[in-house]
């Protein structure tokens, strides 16, 4: 294989390393990056350079925040009996996309893993545990990943909410919207069919 | 029908189209000629994985970066389709095209359904309960695609359990993983149960083959009785002194009980083999009732290992029965009275005989 220059090389080793990008992709963006304006890089410098400076974590949920309060947090029509926690920021933004949701997120900053040495205490769980105590919460809705680690880390905070008097729920895993049963596999259609309602039920 | 298989590159087969179209093609030569690559090759079409190493990579042959294997597939009425499967030695370099077209897996998988009894398949079922477990899922696995799934979370959730005992984790920690263990295991479970049941159905229908079969229960051997939510609760204790998992599918068993004896553990090589053989005939009739459309695909490796003449007569005449049947043998001439298409290959090199 033929080296690239280095300044391109240097970047394409950066560029690997995040996430969905392989050595290809990566060598795309270096040569169009290469093509552009010394300002329009400049700029790109900029906003990646102000990230660690200007981000931070939103005190009361955890999610990415550019002052003390996440821009939900700081929202008043958004309402607060309703918990959603999730594991990451980028899934607060995917179910933001949706617009299906009006009350407040908390994010943990991952899922239990053993394995990787995560265990509860590296979770913000103990402040959803504060948020809950502090009463005005009715429902709870654990929306962290269908993995397996994902569904422990619910399991564990179902638990420990068990004696407060909040609902506790899961998003139903299901069918896809448009979707054929013949293609839905059979983990997900169990799982459907065992929290099916009836079609004529109110939320 | 798979009519034609094409290799590049794999293993020490020259490059080269064999012809496969008969009910049984037995393929006849000395050892390590290639008899056993051109199993493989068919069997890595239908399945995309090898029945004798973990990794199908390893078939490619020395020196090459990538190996291809085409089969061309008869259906009823003359319809045709060729699968393509090419395999590089690097990760994630594995494409699989039908008619062409590239595809992803799960439209892959299924177009050939396929089942192996490899030659030293019987010394691995008597001494490895993993072994007997692997082939219990494997079936499962063909039969309900969400056993695949429920496996991997099974063996991620132990993992996380066992860790927990061994750094000595309080109940809290231990209970949601608990909770997953106990739903993907029972599951796991249920589905090999279900395998077995069928087995047993067909099990006694080969009596050339394996008289015992009429005779013979199938026992699925839970490593604790009961459910395995409340069992996982009882050897808690157990399981934290031991620092690992003791109760599960992951421990479970199977037996072929004669007379309460297991014939797996405990039978001859010839009883062994006779018993697997039946069971994966079970198998194909269970397929064949599923999917009446497409005709499967067995591999017998090394066919003569462990079964005198009529036993070896019964069984390939019973596996012409139901599937194509890809037979390899050192000794020349076997069951001619099937009038099989006969190969030799020498020095990786396929020909026909007569």
């Amino acid at each position: 294989m033929r080296p690239l220059p280095e300044p391109i090389e240097a970047l394409v080793a950066r560029l690997v390393r995040l996430p969905g990008i392989g050595r290809r992709s990566a060598q795309r963006l270096a040569f169009h990056l290469a093509r552009e304006k010394p300002d329009e890089l400049a700029g790109l410098a900029r906003a990646i350079e102000a990230l660690p400076r200007e981000l931070q974590t939103c005190t009361r949920c955890g999610n990415l925040a550019a002052g003390e309060l996440c821009a939900i947090c700081s929202d008043p029509r958004r309402d607060e009996s309703v918990i959603c926690v999730v594991e990451q920021p980028e899934n607060v933004a995917a179910i933001e996309r949706s617009g299906a949701f009006r009350g407040v997120y908390h994010v943990l900053g991952g899922a239990i893993s053993p394995l990787r040495s995560v265990g509860p205490d590296d979770l913000r769980i103990d402040g959803l545990l504060e948020r809950v105590a502090a009463g005005g919460v009715e429902e709870v809705i654990l929306a962290t990943n269908p993995t397996v680690e994902g569904e422990a880390t619910a399991l564990y905070i179902a638990r420990q909410l068990r004696d407060r008097p909040v609902r506790v729920t899961r998003p139903a895993t299901g069918i896809p919207v448009g979707g054929d049963l013949e293609y839905v596999d059979e983990a997900t259609l169990s799982r459907a069919l065992a929290a099916r309602r009836g079609v004529l039920d109110e939320d | 029908m798979i009519a034609t298989v094409e290799t590049r590159a794999f293993r020490n087969l020259r490059d080269a189209v064999v012809e496969l179209e008969a009910r049984l093609v037995v393929v006849e030569g000395d050892n390590a000629q290639g008899k056993t690559a051109l199993l493989e090759a068919a069997y890595l079409a239908a399945t995309t994985r090898s029945f004798r190493t973990r990794d199908p990579r390893d078939a490619i042959a020395h020196g090459a970066a990538t190996t291809i294997v085409r089969a061309l597939v008869r259906g009823a009425s003359d319809s045709e389709i060729e699968l393509e499967i090419r395999l590089g030695r690097d990760r994630g370099t594995r494409a699989f095209f039908v008619g062409k077209s590239p595809v992803k897996l799960p439209e892959y998988l299924g177009l050939v359904p396929a089942l192996a009894l490899a030659g030293d398949s019987v010394r691995a079922m008597k001494g490895s309960p993993a072994e007997r477990r692997r082939f219990m899922d494997r079936a499962a696995a063909a039969a309900r695609p969400g056993h695949i799934r429920d496996l991997g979370d099974y063996r991620r959730a132990l993992g996380h359990r066992n860790r927990l005992l061994r750094d000595g984790a309080p109940d809290r920690a231990l209970a949601p993983w608990d909770e997953i263990l106990a739903r993907t295991g029972e599951a796991i479970r249920s589905r090999r149960r279900r395998e077995l049941a069928s087995w047993q159905h067909e099990i006694g229908a080969w009596p050339e083959l394996f008289p015992e079969g009429a005779a013979a229960r199938l026992a699925y051997r839970q490593s604790a009785e009961g459910p395995l939510a409340d069992a996982l609760q009882a050897s808690r204790a157990d399981d934290r002194r031991l620092r690992q998992t003791t109760v599960g599918p992951h421990r479970d068993d199977l037996a072929v009980e004669l007379e309460g004896v297991d014939l797996l553990r405990f039978g001859s090589a010839g009883q062994v083999r006779a018993a697997l053989a039946a069971l994966t005939l079970a198998q194909l009739r269970a397929i064949r009732a599923q999917r009446a459309d497409s005709e499967p695909l067995l591999i017998l490796d090394d066919v003569d290992t462990d079964l005198d003449g009529g036993r070896q007569q019964a069984l390939l005449e019973a596996a012409t029965r139901e599937a194509q049947t890809l037979a390899s043998t050192t000794e020349p001439g076997l069951a001619s009275s099937l009038a099989p298409l006969r190969l030799r290959v020498a020095g990786g090199a396929v020909g026909r005989v007569g």
